[in-house]
């Protein structure tokens, strides 16, 4: 236990955050459950429209902040950076440590305003009525997530460095895995955009807690300002959402095609663009919120711009599985989820940029739809896909094939089931944030509800099978893919430097023509 | 292995060239943590430029002058402590470091007397923000000038902190085994708190005596 409190070892610190965001993601996941059942019928009868306020602002400061932003970069991204660049560790491993620990206090802040009695704010804490109006626990939610940011400062830091200082002998730019080229372009925006959202966040607990007017309109503050800033940081935040899922998708096709990407250079510089780009169009949020004219035009343009290297990613995935041999494995399932999901996700972020149809969509369903298709659909479908593909390596132990394509199946399905009816009440006006709502609704909230469950089916089921196959499962071996990649030359686990023999790297990184074999232990399950 | 190189560098100067890195990241994301506090003060300035004629002139220029003048002064003698550092000049550090917390503790003092003598003037920030508010007015651009320069304040503080970490080390380690690098980092971010004074002065003090 001391061993693990105190290690320095980044593949123990990543399981250390895969063990708090999951304990974070079931909390965010029971909120969510009592949600779909107060939506279940039209009247606000299982919680009071006040619970229901503070039940949804829970479950997006919870999933954002302490699952989704942190589920791969600080769980996977810790793990296997090193070993995909052949370094023994992270530049700063205290420092990783101390990230571990600031996210925490964080959480234990955040969860302690929970437990005093919640916040209404939204996820967004939009002012005044955050920092005036509300009665909740703001300051103290607020400051839990200040700390969660500096934990992703930490996070991003140690990444730009060891990406840059830590390469092996002849591990060059362009024979880096692109796993790691977007976790270099989510590190950008970890150090660039969050401490935007930091110095936000202590602003509101200025003006909240001494009473210093600064985004209030009766002391000559701007709401508007408020927002600008939030979105600034809240915008790039989508893509520190995305882009890490878009590298493990980048790993698991090439795989489990058994061919090389279609276009490596052309992926890896998309993650940089659209890190850039995601800068650019936090005003996008802002529409109906009374910014000049001039900047919704310039920025539902560069809303669509953000878009190309987006879709680029997509074609040289499929580019990627024409010319291969497709092996339909449990990741491989999760990565086409994740291809299919995240093009709805994409396409209906263009509507949502289009000024007149946002005009129309604002504030609806269709957003919420939009959005859980991005962060469920397209993020957590990767997270899952890269913890099956590298569970052999982390644990040592194959897992239950059978099991694991039933729950991928499942969670695909339930998936479409419970958020394509919301993309239809959106479009019919339902807005969003509500307790009750009118008869008409009925069957399609019942519809999504229903699709929840199956949803919640498809995640137990893996917490379940993946912790069996820790006593149960066959050892998995050095390289049960059969994949390519400096992390399957080590042992599974691997050793506490990583590598035996500091590694030589002289071939690219997906040299799957030449790649060893699967072992039978991968292919018979 | 050198015993001042850690895992998982190969060399010192391995190391070293990481931690500059480091800390060049982390001025980058300092940078847009006191962006967010500018574009604050461009906002309230473009909307309501009569609050900064009406109470910039309250500001004193002239103790600002001397403020501005104790942290280029300090940055200097932060600048001979790298220097010392590289060449392990061990008392010649250990007095630089001395005269860099004395001239930021200086800055520090005058920036508190500065604080009460706007308080025993009624010049405050706080304002009872329930119903619809007071409306635009002193507490808005003290409210400013409070945040503004108390983040900056705060910074320097943590600066004097870390500071006084670095002479307690010194002090107690032999010169053969000074370290350089920790020595040349926090010097980075020194220099970096007193650039954001360099911008705060002209915007605070004497915006409202140039228009």
């Amino acid at each position: 236990m001391r061993s693990w409190l105190t290690t320095t070892d980044h593949k123990r610190i990543a399981l250390l955050y895969l063990g708090t965001m999951t304990l974070f993601f079931v909390l965010g996941g029971l909120i969510a459950t009592v949600i779909r059942l107060e939506l279940a019928t039209a009247a606000s009868d299982l919680v009071t429209a006040e619970t229901y306020n503070r039940l949804f602002t829970l479950h997006g400061v919870i999933m954002v902040w302490f699952f989704l932003i942190p589920s791969i970069p600080a769980f996977l991204g810790n793990y296997l950076l090193p070993l995909m660049l052949g370094a023994p560790d992270l530049a700063f491993p205290r420092l990783n440590l101390a990230s571990w620990y600031v996210f925490v206090a964080g959480g234990v802040l955040t969860l302690s305003a929970m437990i005093a009695g919640g916040i209404d704010t939204g996820w967004t804490f939009y002012t005044p009525y955050s920092t005036t109006f509300s009665d909740s626990h703001v300051v103290l939610a607020v400051l839990g997530v200040f700390l969660a940011g500096v934990s992703s400062v930490f996070t991003g830091l140690n990444f730009i460095v060891s990406t840059h200082r830590l390469r092996a002998p002849g591990q060059t730019w362009m024979r880096l895995p692109l796993f790691v080229w977007s976790l270099y372009a989510t590190s950008l925006i970890l150090v660039l955009a969050t401490p935007v959202l930091a110095m936000l966040l202590l602003l509101i607990a200025v003006e909240r807690g001494l009473q210093i007017g600064i985004f209030d309109p009766g002391v000559g503050g701007s709401p508007l300002l408020f927002q600008h800033f939030f979105w600034f940081y809240s915008h790039p935040a989508v893509y520190i959402m995305i882009l890490p899922g878009m590298g493990v998708v980048s790993e698991l096709i090439p795989c489990f095609s058994r061919s090389r990407p279609f276009g490596y250079g052309f992926i890896a510089a998309s993650s940089l663009a659209i890190a850039v780009f995601g800068f650019l169009v936090w005003g996008h949020h802002m529409f109906v919120a009374g910014q000049s004219y001039f900047a919704s035009v310039v920025f539902s343009f560069l809303s669509f711009a953000v878009a190309v290297p987006s879709g680029v990613k997509v074609f040289s995935w499929l580019g990627t599985m024409r010319r291969g041999a497709i092996w339909l494995t449990t990741p491989m399932i999760y990565a086409l989820g994740f291809v299919g999901l995240f093009t709805i996700g994409g396409g209906t972020g263009l509507a949502l940029a289009m000024l007149a149809v946002d005009v129309h969509l604002h504030d609806t369903y269709f957003v919420v739809a939009h959005f859980h298709t991005i962060m469920v659909g397209g993020m957590l479908m990767a997270y899952l896909g890269g913890l099956h593909f590298w569970w052999p390596k982390i644990s040592g132990r194959m897992y239950s094939e059978r099991w694991g394509r039933i729950a991928a199946y499942l969670l695909f399905v339930g998936f479409l089931l419970t958020f394509l009816p919301q993309f239809v009440l959106g479009t019919q006006g339902l807005p969003r944030r509500t307790a009750s709502y009118p008869e008409e609704y009925q069957f399609l909230q019942s519809l999504s509800s229903a699709g929840a469950t199956i949803l919640a089916l498809g995640y137990v089921l893996p917490g379940v099978y993946l912790l069996l196959s820790l006593v149960r499962g066959r050892p998995a071996g050095d390289n049960p893919w059969g994949a390519t990649g400096l992390e399957w030359h080590t042992t599974s686990p691997p050793p506490p430097h990583n590598f035996a023999v500091p590694p030589l790297v002289l071939v690219d990184p997906y040299d799957y023509p030449r790649a060893p074999q699967p072992t039978a232990e991968a292919l018979d399950a | 292995m050198p015993d001042d190189v850690r895992e998982p560098f190969a060399d010192s100067q391995h190391q070293r060239d990481a931690v500059a890195l480091g800390m060049w990241a982390f001025l980058g994301q300092e940078v847009l943590f006191f962006g967010v506090l500018f574009v604050f003060y461009t906002s309230l300035r473009v909307r309501h430029p009569e609050l900064f004629a009406a109470y910039g002139p309250r500001l004193d220029w002239r103790l600002a002058t001397i403020m501005t003048a104790t942290l280029l002064v300090s940055s200097f003698t932060m600048a001979l402590a790298v220097r010392f550092a590289f060449t392990r000049a061990r008392r010649a550090l250990l007095v630089a470091l001395a005269a860099t917390m004395a001239l930021g503790a200086a800055f520090l003092a005058m920036k508190l007397w500065e604080y009460a003598h706007h308080f025993a003037r009624g010049e405050t920030p706080f304002v009872d923000l329930a119903g619809n508010g007071p409306g635009p007015g002193p507490h808005s651009f003290f409210g400013l000038y409070f945040v503004l320069t108390g983040f900056h304040a705060l910074h320097v503080l943590g600066g004097l902190v870390v500071l006084a970490s670095l002479w307690l080390v010194a002090w107690r380690t032999p010169a053969a085994r000074l370290r350089a690098t920790p020595t040349m980092a926090v010097g980075l971010y020194w220099h970096f708190v007193d650039i954001v004074w360099l911008f705060l002065f002209p915007a605070l003090y004497l915006a409202a005596r140039l228009t």
